[in-house]
């Protein structure tokens, strides 16, 4: 049994949490008032980048899809850049934190990325952690990378975050088995999370990378997460999922049933809780005022870092 | 292991290449390459040969067949800090590894305004007259030349090819380094002064006319430049491109000036081809009567199998139609 946290790592997550939840929500304006564009929601799947980059250090490797905005704030991308990133301004890409590839839009493509960046890790103390979608276990090279991972026991961790959607292709149209960690038994070693308390799922997330650092092997973690809104602002879920599926999945909404959790155990107090949810949002709306204020990218600079 | 001679004379490009490799490899060892049957076997053509006992297996890395992985194997290799040179044994095959240098490799420094980049070198042998299968012919050269971020490097001696793989090895950008397969054999005089990567290379000068060609064109350039030249006191200028992207526009227009008639010659397809561009640039801005100008490459059709392949490149015979009608 995992030590329970104590209550200032408990605040901790939970200020993450709502970061990333306020991010998400404020990118969602944004959007609709025409300041950013299309933009990816993360919300329902929010604790699992947020605990992925809490049990990695700096000097492992992050290499994220284009969901992961918990991550890569967690990881130290400031708020604002993010928000420069979704308005189609390349200056919110120049703040990656270090050790940690940009946002991959061409599904799967970052895993051979990973991959590479992990055969540079064989002699050193990090592993590299690499996210896709349930989706992106349909390609090609999503198999070529976990099958040369194999081959050469690299220490990497594949982290399928399946939310049983790739747009609107439900998983049972896209995978032949319903579970991408059976999918994939065969070629390299795997792990399922299935749905889950928030902190349960953290703490198995935190051994499996820690079996990942320990072994030095390549390892294929699946983890079940609910996709809440639709796939990015663009898409309309009510064309291809019932009001009622999507209803009752608000209603497994993992940091409402995490509140509901540190109140009932009196881990934390409403009060302690909403000063905290104030928190985030303050921070959030700070970013997104330097991000609105920000004066424009300067365009004769287009060129200047095409060739070296 | 080839000795180094001043620094090519007596090779052929496959040795030339495997020389570069290892001059390289030794000089810096953050290089590595992987690619197909390279370790052991040391390649399909041998350019590889031996380098597996120089530098070992986490060096010299022979790959499942799986282009799209290594193509982003070597992008994550590069952002990770090392210099990997990654080898196909086909240009066709390397197709399906598009995607990964046009979405990544190409970008990578661009999108992050600096902050990463991608310093590796896509090698693969390619173009017609080996009497190889289908599908190991092919001169799809532009394809790669139409992406802004990748430079992409054709030698067409092997002097040319040791120095500029190496320069390709040595650069900070992506390189798609193309060989000449028909050439890969033969040898060749050792080129009077190095190359320098981005930069045409004139191998013969001349003002009479001006040949603009690249890879295995250029061995066929360079025999009509002697027959005119012994035959008819014609001199020809001939322009190895060699870079086909980014273009050197500067080198190109004043080559271009010295005779003010041009023939650009290609393997390839002239449809949607660089050699179009290298025609538009010149023609903008010296605005030579277009009876001066001709363009010379494939028909615009597939690679007929090796029985009639010869149909397919430009022969001896009409570069010199292309020449004697513009030297009229």
């Amino acid at each position: 049994m995992q030590k329970m946290q104590t209550k200032q790592e408990l605040q901790q997550l939970l200020l993450q949490l709502y970061i990333t939840q306020a991010f998400d929500h404020r990118a969602k304006m944004l959007q609709k008032t025409g300041h950013i564009g299309t933009f990816p929601s993360s919300k329902g799947q929010e604790h699992l980048f947020v605990s992925l980059a809490n049990h990695l250090t700096i000097n492992d490797w992050y290499c994220p899809y284009y969901r992961d905005h918990g991550a890569l704030i967690t990881r130290g991308m400031p708020i604002h850049a993010l928000f420069q990133y979704w308005a189609g301004d390349e200056r919110g890409n120049s703040a990656i934190p270090p050790h940690t590839l940009p946002i991959n839009i061409p599904i799967g493509s970052q895993c051979a990325h990973a991959t590479g960046i992990a055969w540079s890790l064989k002699h050193q103390d990090a592993i590299c952690l690499v996210t896709l979608g349930d989706g992106a276990t349909s390609k090609g090279e999503v198999y070529e990378s976990l099958n040369f991972a194999q081959i050469h026991k690299l220490p990497i961790l594949f982290v399928v975050n399946n939310n049983q959607f790739a747009i609107s292709t439900a998983l049972s149209q896209q995978s032949s088995n319903p579970l991408i960690a059976n999918k994939f038994s065969n070629i390299i070693s795997t792990a399922h999370i299935p749905h889950g308390p928030i902190l349960e799922i953290d703490q198995k997330i935190k051994a499996e990378i820690t079996k990942v650092k320990t072994t030095r092997s390549p390892l294929l973690l699946e983890v079940m997460t609910l996709r809440l809104d639709p796939h990015t602002t663009n898409d309309d879920a009510l064309i291809y999922r019932s009001s009622k599926d999507i209803e009752l999945d608000n209603t497994q909404y993992p940091i409402s049933q995490f509140e509901q959790f540190l109140l009932s155990q009196n881990l934390l107090s409403a009060q302690n809780i909403q000063s905290i949810k104030t928190s985030a949002r303050a921070t959030v709306d700070q970013a997104a005022q330097h991000f609105l204020n920000a004066p424009s990218q300067e365009t004769n600079h287009i060129n200047d870092y095409l060739y070296a | 292991m080839h000795k180094p001679d001043h620094q090519t004379a007596c090779m052929h490009m496959v040795q030339a290449l495997n020389q570069a490799l290892y001059d390289e490899m030794s000089a810096d060892e953050t290089t590595l390459i992987a690619g197909q049957d390279i370790g052991r076997l040391g390649g399909v053509f041998r350019v590889t040969q031996n380098l597996l006992d120089h530098f070992g297996p986490n060096r010299v890395i022979d790959t499942p067949i799986s282009e799209t992985f290594q193509a982003g194997f070597g992008i994550g290799l590069a952002t990770a800090g090392l210099r990997p040179i990654i080898e196909f044994q086909f240009l066709a095959f390397m197709h399906s590894a598009l995607d990964q240098m046009i979405a990544h490799a190409s970008r990578l420094r661009h999108r992050t305004r600096g902050q990463l980049k991608c310093p590796l070198v896509y090698r693969a042998p390619y173009g017609s007259g080996v009497h190889a299968p289908e599908h190991h012919s092919e001169s799809t050269e532009s394809l790669f030349s139409h992406i802004p971020g990748l430079k992409v490097i054709i030698p067409s001696t092997p002097s040319l090819a040791y120095h500029l793989l190496r320069q390709a090895i040595q650069s900070d950008d992506p390189v798609v380094f193309l060989e000449p397969t028909k050439l890969y054999r033969i040898k060749q005089e050792p080129n009077q002064r190095p190359p320098k990567l981005g930069e045409v290379y004139i191998h013969r000068e001349g003002t009479d006319a001006t040949i603009f060609t690249w890879g295995a064109m250029t061995y066929e350039a360079l025999q009509v430049a002697k027959i005119y030249e012994t035959q008819y006191q014609i001199k020809l200028m001939v322009v190895d491109v060699s870079t086909l992207n980014p273009l050197d526009e500067i080198g190109i227009l004043q080559a271009a000036k010295a005779s003010g008639r041009i023939l650009i010659l290609h393997e390839a397809s002239a449809k949607g081809a660089v050699g179009n561009d290298i025609y538009y640039l010149i023609h903008r801005h010296l605005n030579i009567n277009a009876k001066y100008m001709r363009q010379l490459g494939a028909p615009n059709t597939i690679c007929p199998y090796y029985q009639n392949e010869h149909l397919f490149a430009p022969n001896q015979q009409s570069i010199m139609s292309a020449i004697n009608e513009i030297l009229l």
